[in-house]
């Protein structure tokens, strides 16, 4: 008989990444293509040689969100009556959205040690545009790339997402605040349901979201009505 | 790798052996002059003809033990008062991924947090406990006052004493006053006959990394079947020059040298002998045996799943949890349930070895081997006697060396002895709760972490409730352990330019 979740240790939170990540004009569709290769490689690596196998528990991603926009423009699919997104002029803007189990370095250092992922991470370093960030600063893109890439330098990778992370590692998901000075609500229905979880309790987990993945279809989904086309 | 990766005149000899020296002294110094602490170090170099100086990792002539061993290391702010600020920032820049944590030190309240140095064992409490401050000042609570650390090796205590004194006349006079204080001066000294032996009972020091392409110093391990894969040297030695280390960047002062954990680790016995014999299905015996993953004589639960005598040479060494390595004796089973030894248990915890289940474990999958540390810590305090007066100090101390802190020690600390979550899947009740050796923190509310749980041969669980914290860090230093080169640097005030 288990009881209700009443203390839910850092390994088991679920935070949020909310990057904002300045990229070279012209590189957008790139970006969103390269992040998205890194998402699928993510579900697909192998075991043995070619990587350590089933990486969702230990990466613990639930979400993720790509969103790319090029230089000096705004979203135009919709366009909203207020400001959103925005880019920094003359550069390009990707942004990143993910929802994930435990601590910011273990989260990112479970990506990173995945060659074939390092190479995709690396490449993200290749298009980022930091004009205002001293490129001999260890935690500079352009410090990374020069010295190894991601694989030598993760712990300075995390300090350059840092930069760009509008989320606050610290703060889970959670039916109501921790705490009165939180920057931000960010409410979870299920604290201490981390992927592994999922993936050990869920009946069949394993069958239904085998790993590698099976090709999903999706059915279509019905946006509301509201008056228009 | 080359076969010269390994520059044994140039390395501290603890690196690639333990000594076997049954009498250390652990000593943290506090620079007053740097000038004069730079001539101390100077004095400290092998052919300086001063009466100490440091060990380096060539042989013994003869394979004789000299009558002493030495060697030091340095905190940041210990760095920061021989070679200055701007050139400490230097090295950093260019070693950041080593530097970083070791900058910060081991007083870093996010490390604290990491590695479960909260509560009792918070750095506001450092120091006092054990006995040995020696400052007329209290502790920095970020070890602003802790520069040098020394230990020396003898053979005997009145070698000891004797070597000590001979060390401490080495220091430089400034201004009529020494240059150098000792801080912290701690003795350690077996507990028992062997001295291996704990004082929480168990035989340790049994599995340590065997590093690649580097020459084995002890005749048995030549002789006799060793299953250990070898962990990359550089996870170790830091090889500043070669391109051989894609893991990390490091400046020249570094190479040949590494890093480390300090530790004055407090052991509460009468608390873990308390919860050995709390539970009435539970023989204590068959307790420690399954929190620790190994008899109290060292053999290892997969292998001896019921206590026998000794193994000989390396047979309580040779053994995987997956897949039965080749020379492993005993049952030889795939023990992916935790059936012999429980996934919580310390030895499957600190080395979860093939076990590629567990978050972030690499060591199946040479050439990685990511998290591994190399132990040289010995016990100190006298043995614990039943209905002996409460307040007795004894422990752990010493050094748990690895080139890379973030993802030796602390890793290690942080994600696999202090935190839950730790495999995956894991049926047992409480999710192999946190390293039971080391027990719940008096603030940490997380049920699970409350109790012991290991599975039975029918597969049940046998819960065992009540688990507390036996482990108290009572001091803590990070520290840079220099090649004999950077050594000579540190004593001119000096860097390479690279």
């Amino acid at each position: 008989m288990a009881d209700p979740i009443t203390f839910v240790a850092a390994p088991q939170q679920q935070h949020m990444l909310f990057m904002f990540l300045p990229i070279k004009k012209g590189t957008f569709k790139k970006a969103v293509e390269a992040v998205s290769e890194l998402s699928n490689a993510a579900k697909m690596v192998t075991t043995g040689t070619q990587g350590p196998g089933d990486i969702r528990a230990s990466t613990g991603v639930h979400f993720s969100f790509f969103y790319g926009l090029p230089a000096d423009t705004t979203p135009v699919n919709p366009v909203l009556p207020v400001p959103s997104f925005q880019t920094a002029p003359g550069r390009d803007l990707l942004v990143v959205q993910a929802l994930y189990d435990a601590d910011f370095a273990p989260y990112i250092s479970a990506f990173v040690n995945v060659p074939a992922i390092a190479i995709g991470l690396n490449y993200v370093l290749s298009i980022t545009d930091e004009i205002d960030v001293d490129p001999n600063d260890p935690t500079s893109a352009a410090f990374i790339l020069a010295n190894g890439g991601v694989v030598s330098n993760p712990d300075a990778f995390n300090c350059f997402l840092m930069r760009y992370n509008f989320a606050d590692p610290t703060l889970p998901a959670s039916l109501a605040p921790v705490s009165k000075t939180q920057k931000y609500l960010f409410q979870g229905t299920f604290p201490g349901l981390t992927v592994g979880n999922i993936l050990q309790n869920y009946p069949d987990a394993n069958t239904l979201w085998p790993f590698p993945a099976a090709p999903i279809e999706f059915a279509q989904s019905v946006a509301p009505s509201c008056g228009d086309d | 790798m080359s076969d010269n990766y390994v520059d044994l005149e140039d390395i501290q000899g603890f690196l690639i052996r333990g000594y076997n020296f049954r009498h250390i002294k652990y000593v943290v110094l506090n620079i007053k002059n740097a000038h004069g602490a730079r001539a101390f170090c100077a004095g400290l170099l092998p052919g300086s003809g001063a009466p100490l100086s440091i060990t380096n990792a060539e042989a013994w002539p003869g394979n004789n033990k000299p009558e002493y061993c030495l060697n030091i290391g340095f905190t940041y702010y210990g760095l920061e008062e021989l070679i200055t600020k701007p050139r400490c920032t230097e090295v950093w820049g260019k070693s950041y991924e080593l530097f970083n944590l070791y900058k910060n030190g081991a007083a870093d309240a996010n490390n604290c947090q990491q590695i479960g140095d909260t509560d009792a064992s918070a750095p506001v409490n450092w120091w006092l406990n054990s006995g040995g401050w020696l400052l007329d000042t209290l502790p920095d609570p970020k070890g602003k006052d802790l520069h040098i650390q020394l230990t020396l090796f003898a053979k005997d205590p009145a070698d000891r004493d004797f070597y000590y004194e001979k060390l401490l006349s080495m220091i430089p006079m400034a201004d009529g006053e020494p240059s150098l204080i000792p801080a912290f001066v701690k003795d350690s000294d077996p507990v028992a006959e062997d001295p291996d032996v704990i004082h929480f009972g168990y035989k340790d020091s049994i599995s340590q990394p065997r590093l690649d392409n580097v020459p084995v110093m002890s005749v048995s391990e030549t002789t006799l079947p060793d299953d250990r894969i070898p962990v990359p040297a550089y996870r170790f030695i830091i090889n500043g020059t070669e391109p051989v280390a894609p893991v990390y960047n490091a400046h020249g002062l570094l190479k040949n040298g590494t890093f480390a954990a300090f530790r004055l680790l407090f052991q509460d016995v009468k608390k873990f002998n308390t919860f050995l014999t709390s539970d009435p299905n539970t023989p204590p015996d068959l307790a420690a045996a399954k929190m620790c993953g190994r008899w109290l004589n060292g053999n290892p639960l997969v292998v001896s799943p019921h206590s026998e005598d000794p193994l000989p040479g390396n047979d309580n060494n040779n053994f995987n949890y997956i897949e039965p390595s080749d020379h492993q004796k005993g049952p030889k089973a795939d023990d992916d349930l935790g059936a012999l030894c429980p996934y919580a248990a310390h030895i499957r915890r600190s080395n979860p070895r093939d076990d590629s289940s567990v978050k972030g474990n690499d060591s199946h999958n040479m050439p990685l081997q990511t998290h591994r540390v190399l132990r040289r810590a010995t016990p100190y305090g006298p043995p614990y006697v039943a209905g002996e007066p409460d307040g007795i100090q004894r422990g752990l101390i010493g050094l748990f060396i690895g080139a890379k802190l973030t993802d030796q020690f602390q890793f290690i600390m942080s994600q696999w002895i202090e935190s839950g979550g730790f495999r995956n899947p894991d049926t047992s009740p409480n999710h192999s709760g946190i390293d039971p050796l080391f027990g719940q923190q008096i603030r940490d509310m997380d049920p699970n972490h409350a109790e012991f749980d290991y599975r039975k041969s029918d597969g049940t669980y046998e819960r065992m409730t009540g688990l507390t914290r036996f482990i108290r860090t009572d001091g803590s230093m990070y520290l840079f352990l220099p090649g004999i080169k950077g050594l000579e640097w540190i004593s001119k005030g000096l860097i390479p330019t690279t």
